[in-house]
């Protein structure tokens, strides 16, 4: 049986991953749109995006266009793995038996 | 799901509300589905309907030419504008090989409708009347809308859109059925059905929304 991953269970997290997961491989968002999807402050988002990032969960990409940086987060494959066990530990508390 | 950072301790909750939460971002992150379609359906209406009168009644049709033209011509083109706003405004802020599809897409979209109108000139200029030419344009208009949409349905595996080449493709047929100029009440006949999908897609989602293939591709 998973452990339910304490980088994801907390709520802010849980809901940053669950919308980077929304996204296609390949696919990346920038910092104000998923700020504005999310709703939170960018002091908040920033650093529960440091913490996952810390975890390998998310990779931040730092970019210029035109003149102004803008940075894309996206969901890197240990992420989207750790989230697909997260999920499953989950289905696991509610049905043992699965 | 709550904005603290109190983990949710209930597992059903905590997949209920991350389904909610997938479910919420999806639709933020895409076209106004609703939107989309009232706005297209209501583009073929009048634009068929205004053609349609330019003809009839024979004797002394309702519209003058060049009026009928201009008004179905001003209907798609608001069209085009509004939805390619609306479209851009929802996928901004986001990079990767989606866009590079959607692009790709949408640019031969275009093309197809820029071929078939140069085949429709060709053959009007090679002795095509305007009766055939009517006929050619709904019946190419439909072909080439029909084929991309499902073909489009398949990359997204998205079930709306299925649904709605498949009817326009039924529309095309239905055109073909019907001599020129009442072929283009089957035109204003598939806007009609393009907006009653949009409204079954925001009213009865289970009914036209979803999957192609479940547990296909996942950005549907």
């Amino acid at each position: 049986m998973h452990e339910l991953d304490p980088v994801i269970h907390a709520q802010a997290r849980l809901r940053t991953v669950t919308v980077l997961d929304t996204l296609r491989v390949g696919d990346r968002i920038s910092f104000p749109k998923l700020q504005g999807l999310l709703a939170m402050t960018s002091g908040n988002l920033a650093t529960h995006l440091r913490k996952l990032e810390e975890s390998q969960y998310v990779a931040v990409e730092k970019i210029l266009e035109g003149r102004n940086p803008v940075t894309y987060v996206c969901l890197t494959s240990t992420g989207r793995v750790a989230f697909e066990n997260y999920k499953l530990a989950l289905r696991e508390l509610l049905d043992p038996a699965r | 799901m709550s904005n603290d950072n109190t983990p949710e301790t209930d597992p059903a909750r905590i997949l209920d509300d991350i389904e909610a939460n997938a479910r919420q971002t999806r639709q933020a992150m895409s076209p106004n589905q609703l939107l989309l379609f009232s706005l297209w359906g209501g583009a073929w209406v009048i634009a068929f309907i205004a053609v349609f009168l330019t003809f009839a009644p024979v004797a002394a049709p309702l519209l003058p030419r060049f009026l009928g033209v201009g008004i179905g011509v001003f209907a798609f083109l608001l069209a085009i504008v509004l939805s390619a706003v609306h479209s851009a405004k929802r996928g901004s802020g986001t990079k990767g090989p989606s866009m590079v599809e959607g692009a790709i897409y949408g640019n031969t979209f275009t093309l197809g409708i820029i071929f078939a109108g140069l085949l429709g000139w060709r053959l009007h200029a090679a002795g095509l009347d305007s009766m055939g030419l009517l006929t050619f344009a709904l019946g190419a208009l439909c072909l080439v809308v029909g084929v991309l949409v499902i073909a489009g349905s398949l990359i997204f595996n998205d079930r709306t859109q299925l649904i709605f080449g498949a009817w326009i493709l039924v529309i095309g047929m239905l055109s073909l059925a019907v001599p020129a100029p009442y072929n283009l009440l089957a035109g204003a006949v598939g806007g009609l059905g393009l907006i009653v999908l949009g409204l079954l897609h925001g009213l009865k989602p289970a009914l036209v929304a979803g999957e192609v293939v479940k547990g296909g591709h996942a950005r549907a």
